[in-house]
C-alpha cells in the first residue's frame, strides 16, 4: 500500500450480470456498471446519485468487495481488487465498511448490542474479551449510545437509534472508508439530521471518507465535496458539489434537481434557465412547471442505443441517437453529453 | 359548507385501560377543490386518520368523533352497506406503495373494472364493454403509454411510476369529490414523483375534486398545497396557509422540522436536529405532547396540555406561540436548561 495512492481508484469499472431470458433464448446481459471511472481520497464524501436501477448499489457492491467487478480495475490504497487473491481481500476488507438502508433489517435481532459491536473484532482480529468490550464501550460513546445500550437488543431502539447502531459497527474496525447506502431514506426528517450530524462529526474526528449513495439531492447537497450522477450503469456527470448543483451541465443533472421539491421554489433559478418556464395558471402559482423528463428509466436489460438517457433527454438530436458520448471534462465537471459545450 | 367536516376525531388501539390513542381529538374541515397537506413524522397519525374516514379502521381499533360529515352526510350514522356506496366512489384513496396495493392476481382491466363494476353508473354496471371503454380512457386520462396493452398487463409487469398511475386510475374512476393520496409519492424516485405529483394535481383541478395529501416530505406539500396541517403524535399542532406556515411557522415543532431540513442549512455544517422521538404507548408525556423535545418547554409545557387556538385557518397548539422573527410570545422566559438536558440523546 503506497501512501500516495488515492484511498480508491476506480478505472472503467463495469459490473454486467447474465440473465436467463428463457430457454431458448441466447443469455442476455445487464450492464449494472458501465465503464465507471472516479477517484476517492481520504477523508473525501463522493456521493453517488441516480435513481433506481442506475447502478448504486452494484458500485456499492463493489467497492465493498461484496462482488467481483467483471472488467476494469479498481484498486483501495493502490492494492488491485480485482486480481486479489481471499488473503490480500482479507487484509483490504477491513478498510471499506459498509453502512446499509434499513437499519430494521442490517441488525441481527437475537444479538445485543454489545454482541453486534464486537463481532466484526472476533472475526478480524485477534484481541481478548475485555480488549473487545472496551472498543465496543469506546465505539458506543463515540456515536452517542449510552453504556448501558450494550447489554439491550436492537428493536429496543428507535430507527434512529439503530442507525447508530449500524454505524458504530461498521467503523469498529477503524475503517478508512464507510460506504453509506442511502443510511438515511429509512429515517424521518428530524431523525435524519441527528444521524447526518453524527456522519459528518465521525469524519471530522477519525478522519474517515465516505462513499455516499442516495437519491435525495438535498442531503446530498449538504455532505458531498463530490457528486457524482449515474444513469443506467454510467456517469453522466461527475464534479465538486458547488459545481453540480450551482450549473449542473448534463441534461440529466438538470431534470435531477427540478425534480427535486423545495421548500422555496425560489431556490430552484438554479437548477437550468433553459429548463425554468413560467407556470401556466395563475390559480397554481405556487408550484413552479416540474415535468422536466417524460417517461421512465428504461429497462436495463434493453438499454437504448447511443446515449443513453435519449429517450427521455429535452435536447435530443440525430446524434444522440447513434453515437454514445464519452465522459469528458468542461469546466470544473466531467461530463457525457454530445451537446454539453453549446447548451451551458 | 364544508366538503368534509371532522370535529375531535379520536381512534384508540389496545385495550380499553390503557389504550394506544392514534389519533387524539383531530379537527378537520377541508373544502371542495382546496388541496390540502397534511405532515407529520412517521407515528404522528396523519395515515391513521385517513383510514377513519374512509371508515377502515378494523375492529380492535376503536372510532369516535363528535362529528364526521361528507357533504353533509353524517358519516357515523350511515350502516355499513350504506358507507360502502359512498367509500371508494365519493371519497377515495391512493397508497403509499402502489406494487403491494395492487392484487398481484389480477390483470389492471379487471381491477380497473371492478371498481366500475361495484359503484360505476347505471351503464357501466349493467354493460362489460361499456366498463372497458371507461377503464381504457382511465388509463388515457392518468397517462400510460400504449393504454391498451397496459389493460392485459398483471401489476408485476408494471413499474412504480406505472403502479401508481393505475391506482390514481382506479380512485378517480368514479369521479370522487375528495381523494386522499397517502404518501403517494414516496416509494417512487424523484423524476417520477414530479410526473405523479403534477398528475395528481391536473386530475384534481380538472375534476374539482379535494384532494388530502398526506406526507413527510415537507417540500412536497410547499409545492402542492394551499393549505397544510402539520400533526404531531395524533394531534394537530399547527395549521395554516402555504408558504406561509413555512416562512413564520408559530409552532415550536413546525419550526424544529423545518430548521432540521439540509435545505434551511446550506451554510453551515451541523443541522438542528430535534433530540428524541415521537412519543409511543408508554411514553406519552403528560402536558404539551412535544415538551421533551421542544427548545422552548417550561414549567407550564409539563403541566397543562395546550389547546388549538388562533383565527380561522390559522391555528396553533402551543402556550407560547411563535412570533414572525420565530421567538416565543406569551410572557415566555428562559428557564435553567437542566429539565430538557436529559432527552438529548
Amino acid at each position: 500500500m503506497t501512501a500516495s495512492a488515492p484511498l480508491l481508484e476506480a478505472r472503467a469499472l463495469s459490473r454486467h450480470y447474465a440473465v436467463s431470458r428463457g430457454m431458448f433464448r441466447a443469455k442476455g446481459s445487464v450492464r449494472a456498471l458501465d465503464g465507471v471511472s472516479f477517484t476517492l481520497r481520504d477523508r473525501e464524501t463522493l456521493a453517488v446519485v441516480g435513481e433506481s436501477g442506475c447502478g448504486k448499489s452494484t458500485l456499492a457492491r463493489a467497492v465493498t468487495m461484496i462482488e467481483r467487478p467483471t472488467a476494469g480495475m479498481l484498486a483501495v490504497g493502490g492494492t488491485d481488487v480485482i486480481a486479489a487473491d481471499r488473503a490480500t481481500l482479507k487484509r483490504l476488507r477491513p478498510i471499506v465498511q459498509m453502512v446499509f438502508q434499513n437499519p430494521y433489517a442490517s441488525l441481527n435481532p437475537r444479538k445485543k448490542v454489545g454482541t453486534l459491536l464486537e463481532e466484526p473484532l472476533a472475526i478480524n482480529t485477534d484481541l481478548g474479551t475485555t480488549a473487545r468490550r472496551d472498543a465496543a464501550r469506546a465505539m458506543m460513546d463515540k456515536v452517542g449510545l449510552r453504556p448501558e445500550h450494550y447489554h439491550r437488543y436492537p428493536h429496543m431502539f428507535s430507527g434512529g437509534q439503530r442507525q447508530r447502531i449500524a454505524v458504530a459497527r461498521a467503523l469498529m474496525l477503524h475503517p478508512r472508508l464507510v460506504v453509506a447506502d442511502e443510511p438515511l431514506s429509512a429515517l424521518d426528517v428530524s431523525i435524519q439530521a441527528q444521524v447526518l450530524n453524527l456522519l459528518m462529526d465521525l469524519q471530522r474526528d477519525l478522519g474517515i471518507a465516505y462513499l455516499f449513495i442516495s437519491h435525495n439531492l438535498q442531503v446530498v447537497r449538504h455532505i458531498a465535496d463530490v457528486v457524482l450522477v449515474m444513469y443506467l450503469g454510467k456517469i453522466v456527470e461527475e464534479g465538486p458539489k458547488d459545481a453540480i448543483f450551482n450549473r449542473p451541465a448534463h441534461p440529466y443533472t438538470r431534470a435531477l434537481l427540478a425534480s427535486t421539491p423545495m421548500l422555496d421554489p425560489r431556490s430552484h433559478g438554479t437548477a437550468g434557465d433553459a429548463f425554468a418556464r413560467p407556470s401556466e395558471t395563475g390559480a397554481r402559482t405556487l408550484r413552479r412547471e416540474r415535468i422536466v423528463v417524460r417517461g421512465e428509466l428504461p429497462s436495463p436489460l434493453n438499454p437504448p442505443g447511443g446515449c443513453a438517457f435519449h429517450t427521455r433527454c429535452p435536447h435530443v438530436i440525430e446524434r444522440c441517437r447513434s453515437e454514445v458520448p464519452v465522459l469528458e471534462p468542461l469546466g470544473k465537471v466531467r461530463v457525457s453529453c454530445h451537446r454539453a459545450r453549446e447548451l451551458n | 359548507m364544508a366538503l368534509l367536516e371532522v370535529e375531535n376525531l379520536r381512534v384508540e388501539f389496545g385495550s380499553e385501560a390503557a389504550p394506544l390513542t392514534a389519533v387524539d381529538g383531530v379537527d378537520l374541515a377541508l373544502d371542495a377543490g382546496e388541496v390540502v397537506g397534511c405532515v407529520g413524522e412517521s407515528g404522528s397519525g396523519k395515515s391513521v386518520t385517513a383510514l377513519a374516514m374512509m371508515g377502515l379502521i378494523e375492529f380492535p381499533g376503536r372510532v369516535s368523533a363528535k362529528r364526521l360529515e361528507f357533504a353533509g352526510r353524517d358519516l357515523l350514522a350511515l350502516g355499513q352497506a350504506e358507507r360502502r356506496l359512498l367509500v371508494g366512489k365519493d371519497i377515495a384513496m391512493i397508497f403509499q406503495d402502489p406494487l403491494a396495493s395492487l392484487n398481484p392476481c389480477f390483470t389492471v382491466a379487471f381491477q380497473l373494472m371492478e371498481a366500475l363494476r361495484v359503484h360505476g353508473t347505471d351503464e357501466e354496471r349493467a354493460s362489460a364493454r361499456k366498463r372497458r371503454e371507461r377503464a381504457l380512457e382511465l388509463l388515457r386520462q392518468v397517462e400510460i403509454p400504449d393504454p391498451e396493452a397496459r389493460l392485459a398487463a398483471f401489476p408485476h409487469q408494471l413499474s412504480g411510476g406505472m403502479a401508481q398511475r393505475v391506482m390514481i386510475a382506479m380512485a378517480i374512476a368514479c369521479k370522487p369529490q375528495l381523494l386522499i393520496a397517502d404518501e403517494p409519492t414516496t416509494a417512487l424516485d424523484v423524476t417520477v414523483q414530479a410526473q405523479v405529483l403534477e398528475l395528481l394535481l391536473r386530475l384534481q383541478s380538472e375534476q374539482g375534486m379535494a384532494l388530502l395529501l398526506i406526507t413527510h416530505d415537507l417540500a412536497v406539500v410547499a409545492e402542492t398545497a394551499r393549505r397544510v396541517i402539520v400533526m404531531y403524535a395524533g394531534q394537530v399542532v399547527e395549521t395554516g396557509p402555504v408558504p406561509g406556515i413555512f416562512e413564520a411557522p408559530q409552532h415550536p415543532y413546525t419550526q424544529a422540522l423545518l430548521a432540521a431540513l439540509p435545505e434551511r442549512n446550506r451554510d453551515r455544517a451541523r443541522l438542528e436536529a430535534i433530540p428524541g422521538v415521537v412519543p409511543g404507548q408508554y411514553d406519552r408525556p403528560y402536558g404539551c405532547l412535544l415538551h421533551p423535545r421542544c427548545a422552548y418547554a417550561l414549567e407550564r409545557c409539563r403541566a397543562e396540555r395546550p389547546l388549538l387556538s388562533g383565527p380561522q385557518g390559522r391555528q396553533v397548539r402551543c402556550h407560547f406561540a411563535l412570533d414572525a422573527a420565530g421567538r416565543p410570545t406569551g410572557g415566555w422566559r428562559a428557564e435553567a436548561p437542566a429539565a430538557i438536558g436529559e432527552e438529548r440523546r
